[in-house]
Parts: C-alpha cells; sequence; structure tokens
C-alpha cells in the first residue's frame, strides 16, 4: 500500500522510515554516486529534519518497504531551491502553494524481486508516480517539481506521465541529473492509469487508513 | 449556518481580504464569505514549532476563547497540535482523536462548536509554519460540498492571511518579491495579451508548466488574477510592456 507519512506519524511508521532512509543510502550514495551525506547505512540531510511528507509504498502490515520519495511544499524550504538555484533556475521559480517538491524518489529492487516478482523495477517507479499523482490531487496540489536521472523520461513517457524539462546538471554523479515539472490533473491520472492498466485508486486516503485501523482494532 | 454558498468568485474574495487592515479583520470576511462558522489563524512563534507564545487570531466567540484558554485547551487539541507537525492541507476527520481529547470535543460540542473543519498548514521561506482552519457543524454532506468547490481558494488564502499576519507582526512593508527569468516572461506576454497556449508556445515549455509560472508570479506579487499581477509588475518595473526581456545567458537544454 501507499501512505503519506507526516511528522504526527513518524513514530508510528518508524521501521519502515529506517529502510526508507538505508535504501536511499544504497540508490544514491553506493549505486549513483550522489554527493549526498551518509551517516552509518543511512542517507539524511537536513531538508529530512524539516518534517517532510514521506510518500512510502510498503505491504499491508507496513513492515516491509518498496519505494518512496519525500515532498516539500514550495513556499517552504526546499533541496531544490536552495542547493540547486545556479543549477535549475528555471526550476526553483515554482513557488506556490500548489506546486511541491518531490525528492529522492527510489524503490528497492531487492525487496520487490522478493516480494512482488511480477512487478519489474520499471514498473514500480510508475506506480510510485501514480500513487504521487493520486496523493497530490488528494492534497490540492497541481504541479510536481522533481530531479531524475535522464533515462527515466522514456518510462515516464510509456507511463503517461507529462514532464517538462527545466533543466540539466552534469555535477552530481555518474549520470547527468534533470529537473522537471510534472503536472497533476485528472487527465494525467487517466491517461497513467490506462498506460499502466491499473483501474483502482492505489493511494491510501488518510480517511481509508483510519478505518482500517479501527477496524483492526475492533 | 453553513449551506456551501459563496458570496463572491475567488478573485473578488481574495482582493477584498488582501485589502483588509487587519488578520482579524481578514479571517472575519473570509468566514463570512465562505458561509463557514469559524475561522481561525494561528502562528506559531518558534520555528522549532512550540507555541508558547502563538500569534492567534479567530472568529470563535469569545466565550469560547476564554473557556480554551482558561482550560489550557492548546495542549489537548489534537487538531492544533497535529497542524503544526502536519504539511499537507488536512480534513479534521484525518486526525486520529485520543481518548485525552474527549472533553475537549465535549466541551467546544456544548459551545455550538461543530467537528468538522479544514487546516491548511503554512510553511514560509523563513521556516515559520502557520495553520488557517476553517470549521463549521454543518451536515456532513454539506460540508463535503462546500470543502470540494473551496479547497483551492482556502489554501491560496490560508498563504494570503499568513502574509498578512507576518507583516502585521513583524511590521513594514512588503519587500519587492524577487522574481525568476520565466516568471517575467510569462508575465510580459501575458501583459501582451497572450493566453497560456500561446505563451507555451512562445516559450517552449508546456501549457501546464506556463500556468505553473504565472501561478508562481501571482503567488510571489500577492495578486489574485493575472491582469492584476501584471499591473503590479510593470509599476514595481519587474517587467515593461514595451522591452523584451532579455535572455540571460544559456539555457541548460
Amino acid at each position: 500500500m501507499y501512505v503519506i507519512v507526516q511528522k504526527h506519524e513518524y513514530q508510528r511508521y518508524s521501521k519502515t522510515l529506517d529502510q526508507f532512509f538505508r535504501l536511499r543510502k544504497l540508490v544514491f550514495c553506493d549505486k549513483l554516486g550522489w554527493n549526498v551525506p551518509v551517516i552509518n547505512s543511512y542517507e539524511r540531510d537536513t531538508y529530512d529534519e524539516l518534517d517532510p511528507a514521506y510518500l512510502l509504498w510498503c505491504d499491508d502490515s507496513c513492515t516491509k518497504l518498496y519505494g518512496g520519495m519525500r515532498l516539500m511544499p514550495t513556499t517552504g524550504p526546499t533541496l531544490l531551491y536552495d542547493v540547486f538555484r545556479q543549477t535549475f533556475p528555471e526550476a526553483v521559480d515554482l513557488v506556490e502553494p500548489g506546486i511541491w517538491e518531490g525528492t529522492r524518489m527510489c524503490v528497492d529492487e531487492d525487496a520487490l524481486a522478493r516480494d512482488l516478482p511480477e512487478v519489474e523495477p520499471g514498473r514500480a517507479f510508475s506506480l510510485l508516480l501514480l500513487a504521487l499523482c493520486e496523493c497530490a490531487m488528494a492534497h490540492g496540489i497541481h504541479t510536481m517539481i522533481s530531479n531524475y536521472e535522464p533515462h527515466m523520461r522514456r518510462l515516464y513517457k510509456r507511463a503517461g506521465v507529462f514532464v517538462d524539462e527545466l533543466g540539466r546538471a552534469d555535477l552530481y554523479g555518474k549520470y547527468p541529473v534533470c529537473c522537471g515539472a510534472f503536472e497533476v490533473s485528472e487527465m494525467v491520472l487517466s491517461n497513467m492509469r490506462s498506460a499502466l492498466n491499473v483501474d483502482r485508486p492505489l493511494y491510501q486516503t488518510a480517511f481509508s487508513q483510519i478505518s482500517a485501523n479501527q477496524f483492526e482494532a475492533a | 449556518m453553513s449551506n456551501g454558498s459563496v458570496k463572491t468568485n475567488f478573485e473578488t474574495a481574495f482582493d477584498r481580504a488582501k485589502g483588509c487592515n487587519s488578520v482579524q479583520e481578514a479571517i472575519t470576511f473570509i468566514q463570512q464569505n465562505y458561509a463557514v462558522d469559524y475561522v481561525t489563524y494561528h502562528l506559531a512563534q518558534t520555528v522549532s514549532g512550540t507555541f508558547d507564545a502563538p500569534f492567534v487570531r479567530t472568529t470563535y466567540p469569545p466565550e469560547w476563547v476564554s473557556c480554551y484558554l482558561l482550560k489550557n485547551y492548546i495542549q489537548t487539541d489534537p487538531i492544533i497540535r497535529e497542524g503544526f507537525e502536519r504539511q499537507m492541507p488536512f480534513d479534521w476527520r484525518e486526525v486520529t482523536i485520543p481518548p485525552s481529547a474527549q472533553t475537549f470535543f465535549e466541551d467546544a460540542k456544548l459551545h455550538n462548536i461543530g467537528d468538522k473543519g479544514y487546516s491548511i498548514p503554512v510553511r514560509d521561506k523563513g521556516n515559520r509554519r502557520a495553520l488557517l482552519s476553517f470549521s463549521t457543524a454543518a451536515s456532513e454532506d454539506i460540508w463535503d460540498i462546500t470543502l470540494a468547490a473551496n479547497r483551492d481558494a482556502w489554501i491560496e488564502l490560508a498563504h494570503l492571511v499568513h502574509k498578512k499576519a507576518v507583516l502585521e507582526l513583524h511590521g513594514g512593508t512588503d519587500p519587492i518579491p524577487v522574481l525568476g527569468r520565466r516568471e517575467i516572461e510569462c508575465l510580459y506576454w501575458s501583459a501582451l495579451g497572450k493566453d497560456h497556449k500561446s505563451v507555451a508556445r512562445i516559450l517552449g515549455i508546456s501549457q501546464h508548466t506556463a500556468r505553473g509560472y504565472i501561478k508562481s508570479a501571482r503567488y510571489k506579487l500577492g495578486c489574485s488574477s493575472i491582469s492584476a499581477a501584471v499591473s503590479l509588475a510593470t509599476k514595481l518595473r519587474i517587467i515593461n510592456p514595451n522591452i523584451v526581456p532579455a535572455n540571460e545567458g544559456t539555457h541548460m537544454r
């Protein structure tokens, strides 16, 4: 399932969050060679101290993580705004309550191969993006700003995502990093659902999370 | 009582709220315009998120405010506690009510305070945190309609009220906002009467992104409409409709 975890729920999802920080170290530091702060086996930066929302993909018991990303409103301090000012000037201009930044998007290929072998990594990314689109719409977000590797563009296109590339930088790792604006709309949502052959919502709204919990408690 | 009706459209509501002389006046206007029972703006004074000496403006009746203060409900009110920890706008039905807050809700009910509401966390570049909350005793069906119709407007208004509060609290005037190249270009072409579609074509970006830049420019300038943003940008000499904006440096594409 796909859930939004905000500060008031960090404790409840502490195990899944822990896995997310470990996964980020494996993906962004070890695999992509990004210059990101690593302490022990965790990748965490100062933006993780600002109580961001995390979109997490985990199993139904919320103990095993399959992927995730970090979400922050562009009206507040954001990574792309502060760090990439010089590199992505066009991206950092987008500051508005309905525009959010998504960073550190990643999936755990090993965990997927073990638990959901029918979901190959490309599809896993696409499903996470679809969940993001649903979640953004549920919370009044119309545009996501995000960074990604150039090869992801093909995948986005196949998944029915509309992304406008706003800039590209060569300095951060093995591959260039792109920054783009992702449209969030009914049209994108229905495009993605048909491209990915998904016919029901993926993202658990907070309402249904609560009722599920009450059900468990009862 | 709430009936989901809205008295004026978004632009008029935004301009009238912006024209109010104080945060109190602005939230009173917003409450009346959107026919909700109560509107409260809450600014956490410290960046660490503790609310010891907050700046609060509310349309709640004085009896409820004094009861709230007297019983120190700020320590138990789950909307406030979670509201400052959340970043995404939320419906109060999403909030899990701890048993310790039962008395608080019963007391609120005795004061005719409804239990339906929507709160919008605000985070600014200075990492200040605020919360604008709308509440009503309307039925669930009516509340769903009211919320669906007004959510996006309320989110913009929350940020407007916040800017007003920061000025009211810290004094001074609104500094001239720093607009980026794309925002300036989008405003320039809008000033010449181009719509989103034409602006997007001229700049080689998608229509959605062009709309994003214009919204962003509008937000930074604190304007309710593109035409208001264009006229303010012209007045502040951010754009000059007679001069094409300079294309600084090479494009990274």
